[in-house]
């Protein structure tokens, strides 16, 4: 081994606590790099491969009711290479061991086994057999979450009958790779099932004889850049059949939540490890750069000697290099750990036939570039010193440090009621700017990860207390297939149990401004009514108009329409005329874009008499009266979807308890190991610069405790100017972040509690005074005998 | 001596360093001539430049005028590669305060020199020559101030230097063992003929010299010429 390699070796042995700090830092930023960059990777290639396997679609329409000779002679139109129609509907089951009725979305599937467009895997049992005609494969998930097996029956009803199903096995599908049940925000896999029935016993159940609701299409590949286009020329040639959804795969809900959940990932996977890489390169800047003092007379020496600036620079760079190894082979072990929780948590999540965490030689190497770049950058300063460094001028002895006055000292008043330790703290804060630069810097980055965590709890408590306790109030849903008249309102209404009903309208339709539009519906609320209450970001109630619409922020955002301006509305369903109404005034809306209008206007404006499609209520919450209630609930003519909101909430709140909280619990340990890091890095390094100065305190009768003070309060101010710093850049990021995660389906508000900010401060006082420990613990070891006698 | 051939010729050597608005003119026109196997000691009084020429001669600075030949090559334009060439082949240091790596043992202090020379000493054979044979896996925070100037000797003589400088090498040292650091340059400078400039306060040492050049006002002031050269341990303080 060459002799400097050996210099080398132990200069490292000699500052390995610092080099650690510092490949800690590195190695948490790498390995959320490989891992989140892993974990996309993980689902994109469970995702190429069940697609293909599925035939998954490329676009998605939902229709009223069309003939299906006519829609299969779709697929001769230019661009189109296939397509498939169908039969679906939702339904109610009427499982005996659950108290309301559970809902259900039933598909049909050809009698025969035959490779269409989004196929099902068969998971257990088998695909139909000749025997019967009312057999069905149910969702894997649903199966497993209500424990229901090949060979069971599922009453259901079906077009107001009651059926019994004959479950004959279990199937997965790529087109609900992430499901939820109709107007909820998570998967409850027990509350909503997928059932795939006969397509003949489809059609008689139903009535749709020779027709179909449902189409599905694969686009020749040339054509796959246009799907938006001909999805929309698709959805104009069959609007006399009542076009309520026509997606390209792109919009289509389960495929798209997919793309965005990778799309952030990948985002994230470079965001977010920026931040410690930066910091971890700028400690060891102040690292190297301390070295590069403490080597001066080493360094003109080899100069001296002829050693040549390349081979000192390759040293050095060797040095720093270290730390970048450490960490970034620490960083990609984590990170493959890492992928591998994250995609365990995706397999709750997203279905899949096989999704499961591999290694990617590519991702680690990159991983470990990174972090070897990063550490070089870390030495640049401190290379400068030492290729600056003459030899001549290297063997005089350095400069003493700059005094003067700094300028706190000329706010007389404060300074002079400030004991001598505070005076010195200052003094040196201010004259070694660049350090103390690099100290507040990292708090601040660390204080921002802390704050960004505590607001995404925030934000998500807040949208949970908006969306149940302010905008939507009611226990229940029910929800019809078909507009009924206001008599079933009523009928409703004097049910058991039911203390307070209103009736609702839905309107699917497409908005359309200019050259804008967009498919979606238009709800009917009452005036005045207590469970649907439309508010603006801040969670204020809007009034609603007498006459207008309330439209989603979002959604105006889309048509580019201003409150005031007027939109065309063309419903899906009834007399197909254009209806030209006024926007009154953006509302929020975080699932969906949502559109309110006064009922009775709604009513008006479409010309019809008052019609309900839907009924919010609030029931009394007692045993036997919620039993009674059901009991009439379940067999209601034309009800299609009852939505428990109760419900819901609480399986959100838990799946948010469970995710967001551990997750917010890990983020607050990375933020950890970025103050860990920083201050010991620089609190070794300083201490190791004045140690004579730490000796003379000694011997001149200080205690360790006292000494150990300087430090500990230096700290306390860097960290806490800093942590001041990161408060608002942390809200900025939460802002920032808010915003990355809007889609048509969903938005959430950005919100962070006041108390977060007193927990971020608290927090990083807790870290300087745990990292105190490891710093008492090294001042301990000093030697200060030794120390007063060395000559550096 | 003097009729030994020339191994450096300085011409009208200017250094001015510059600090702030102020130019510090230390070096005004320095003339001085160094023969091949000789002992030149510098003398002038604290400041006057002594340690700045000694730098320009060894190679670690550079003049701001005039020229420095070393074997009728100019050195004193060459760019860094070139110099630290210079200083890696022909150029062995010792300094007052020995300036050794801290870190590496007083063989491997020593290996850092022969590492980069062209047909060095076995480290072992140089520490053995100052009498170290004993100490080389010691480090330097181990081994006295005699010690220790003697192992950056050894760093200095294991690459077979045409050239030696030193500045002040006993500085920092006690009577006995500025002696024994004197008795070996001596002995390195009779056996291997290599050519030895050094810097002393001590009149004394003097005496062991082949010629002092004095320094005085930026210029060499006077150079005399010792005929009998006397044994370090024949010095009379
Ligand atoms: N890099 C520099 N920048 C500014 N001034 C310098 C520099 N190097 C030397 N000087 C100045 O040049 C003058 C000569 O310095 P030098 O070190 O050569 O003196 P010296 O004769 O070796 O003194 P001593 O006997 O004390 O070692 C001094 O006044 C010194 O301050
Ligand atoms: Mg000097």
């Amino acid at each position: 081994m060459e002799t400097l390699d050996r210099k080398l070796l132990r200069d490292v042995g000699q500052s390995w606590h610092m080099l650690l700090a510092v490949s800690a830092i590195i190695a948490v930023g790498i390995g959320c790099f490989v891992g989140m960059l892993s974990a996309a990777r993980n689902l994109e290639y469970a995702r190429s491969s069940y697609y293909s396997s599925c035939r998954l679609a490329d676009f998605w329409l939902d229709l009223k009711k069309a003939p299906a000779e006519e829609i299969k002679r779709l697929a001769m139109v230019p661009g189109i290479s296939e397509i498939r129609e169908r039969i679906q509907f939702h339904v109610l089951l009427d499982l005996a061991e659950t108290e309301k009725p559970i809902g259900a979305m039933v598909i049909s599937m050809p009698d025969e086994e035959e490779p269409v467009i989004n196929n099902i895997i068969i998971r257990t049992g088998t695909y139909f057999t000749h025997g019967r005609a009312n057999e069905v494969i149910i969702s894997e998930k649903f199966a497993k979450a209500r424990n229901i097996m090949p060979g069971d029956s599922i009453p259901a009803i079906l077009n107001n009958q009651r059926k019994e199903l004959i479950v004959v096995g279990t199937a997965i599908s790529a087109e609900f790779v992430y499901m939820v049940s109709p107007g909820s925000m998570i998967d409850d896999p027990g509350s909503y099932g997928l059932m795939y029935i006969k397509r003949s016993f489809a059609e008689d159940t139903f009535g749709f004889n020779g027709a179909c609701n449902s189409v599905v299409g694969l686009l020749a590949p040339e054509a796959r850049q246009e799907a938006e286009r001909i999805v929309n020329s698709l959805s104009d040639r069959l609007e006399s059949y009542g076009v309520f959804v026509a997606l390209p795969r792109a919009e289509q809900f389960s495929p798209m939540i997919l793309d965005g959940e990778m799309t952030q990932l990948k985002n994230m996977a470079y965001i977010f490890p920026s931040f410690f890489l930066v910091v971890a390169a700028l400690l060891l800047n102040v690292l190297m750069i301390r070295l590069a003092e403490q080597q001066r007379t080493v360094i003109g020496t080899l100069k001296a000697i002829g050693y040549e600036n390349r081979v000192l620079m390759i040293h050095f760079l060797k040095f720093a290099a270290t730390a970048g190894l450490a960490g970034g082979i620490f960083g990609c072990l984590f990170g493959y750990w890492l992928a591998g929780v994250t995609t365990k948590m995706y397999v709750e999540y997203f279905t899949f036939p096989k999704l499961t965490n591999s290694f990617y030689p590519d991702l680690l190497l990159a991983g470990l570039s990174v972090s070897i770049f990063f550490s070089m950058l870390g030495t640049l300063k401190g290379i400068r010193h030492i290729m600056r460094l003459e030899p001549a001028e290297a063997m005089r002895p350095a400069a003493p440090p700059i005094g003067g006055v700094v300028f706190l000292e000329k706010i007389r008043l404060f300074w002079q009621n400030l004991d001598v330790q505070w005076q010195m703290i200052l003094r040196g804060l201010l004259r070694n700017k660049g350090r103390t630069a690099v100290a507040v810097f990292s708090a601040a980055m660390g204080s921002s990860i802390v704050v960004l965590t505590f607001g995404f709890v925030d934000s998500m408590d807040e949208m949970v207390c908006l969306q149940f306790e302010r905008l939507l109030r009611s226990d229940y849903h029910l929800t019809f297939r078909n507009e009924m008249s206001f008599s079933t309102f009523d009928e409703i209404r004097r049910l058991p149990g039911i203390i307070h009903a209103e009736p609702v309208l839905i309107v699917p339709c497409t908005f359309q401004v200019r050259n804008h539009s967009k498919r979606g519906a238009i709800m009917g609320i009452v005036r005045k009514g207590e469970l649907t209450n439309p508010t603006n970001e801040k969670g204020d109630i809007i009034p609603l108009p007498s006459a207008g619409l309330l439209m989603s922020s979002r959604l105006m955002k889309r048509l580019e329409i201003s409150p005031g301006d007027s939109v065309d509305v063309l419903p899906v369903k009834g007399e197909r005329r254009t209806l030209t109404l006024p926007v009154v005034q953006g509302v929020s809306s975080m699932v969906g874009l949502m559109v309110y209008a006064e009922y009775d206007w709604l009513n008006h404006v479409l010309g019809s008499e008052r019609m309900i499609n839907e009924v919010h209520v609030l029931a009394a919450h007692g045993d036997t009266e919620k039993k009674e209630l059901m009991n009439k609930v379940r067999t209601m003519p034309g009800l299609e979807v009852l939505t428990d909101l109760g419900e819901q909430k609480q399986a959100l709140n838990s799946q948010l308890d469970r995710a967001m909280r551990s997750s917010a619990v890990i983020m607050i340990l990375f933020a950890a190991v970025i103050f860990f890091g920083a201050i010991l890095n620089g609190t070794l390094i300083a201490i190791s610069e004045r140690r004579r100065e730490m000796a003379t305190f000694r011997t001149m009768g200080y205690f360790e405790g006292e000494v150990a003070n300087l430090f500990l309060r230096e700290n306390m101010v860097t960290n806490v100017v800093g942590t001041l710093i990161g408060l608002p850049l942390g809200y900025w990021m939460l802002i920032g972040s808010m915003q990355m995660f809007v889609t048509d389906a969903y938005s959430f508000p950005a919100k962070l509690d006041a108390v977060s900010y007193g927990y971020t401060l608290g927090l990083a006082v807790l870290f300087v005074l745990l990292s105190q420990g490891i710093v008492r613990r090294t001042l301990r070891k000093q030697n200060w005998v030794e120390a007063l006698s060395l000559k550096e | 001596m003097t009729n030994s051939p020339i191994l450096m010729k300085l011409e009208n050597v200017h250094r001015t360093f510059q600090v702030g608005e102020i130019a510090v003119h230390v070096l005004r026109g320095v003339d001085l001539d160094i023969y091949a196997g000789e002992l030149l000691i510098i003398q002038g009084e604290s400041g006057s430049g002594k340690s700045t020429l000694m730098n320009m001669i060894g190679g670690i600075d550079q003049p701001s005028q005039g020229t420095i030949s070393f074997e009728e090559q100019d050195i004193s334009k060459l760019g860094d590669r070139r110099l630290t060439m210079f200083r890696r082949d022909q150029v062995g240091f010792v300094f007052q305060f020995y300036n050794l790596v801290p870190t590496l043992s007083a063989l491997e202090n020593v290996a850092t020199a022969t590492e980069i020379a062209d047909k060095p000493m076995d480290p072992a054979e140089a520490l053995d020559l100052v009498g170290l044979s004993d100490r080389i896996n010691h480090f330097p925070a181990q081994l006295s101030g005699g010690e220790q100037q003697r192992v950056a000797m050894a760093r200095a003589i294991a690459k077979h230097p045409k050239l030696m400088l030193c500045d002040e090498p006993t500085g920092a040292l006690d009577h006995e063992n500025t002696i024994m650091i004197l008795e070996l340059l001596q002995k390195i400078n009779h056996e291997t003929g290599t050519t030895m400039v050094m810097i002393t306060h001590a009149q004394a040492m003097t005496g062991m010299a082949n010629r002092i050049a004095l320094i005085a006002d930026g210029i060499i002031d006077k150079v005399s010429i010792n005929s009998a050269p006397v044994l370090a341990k024949e010095l009379v303080w």
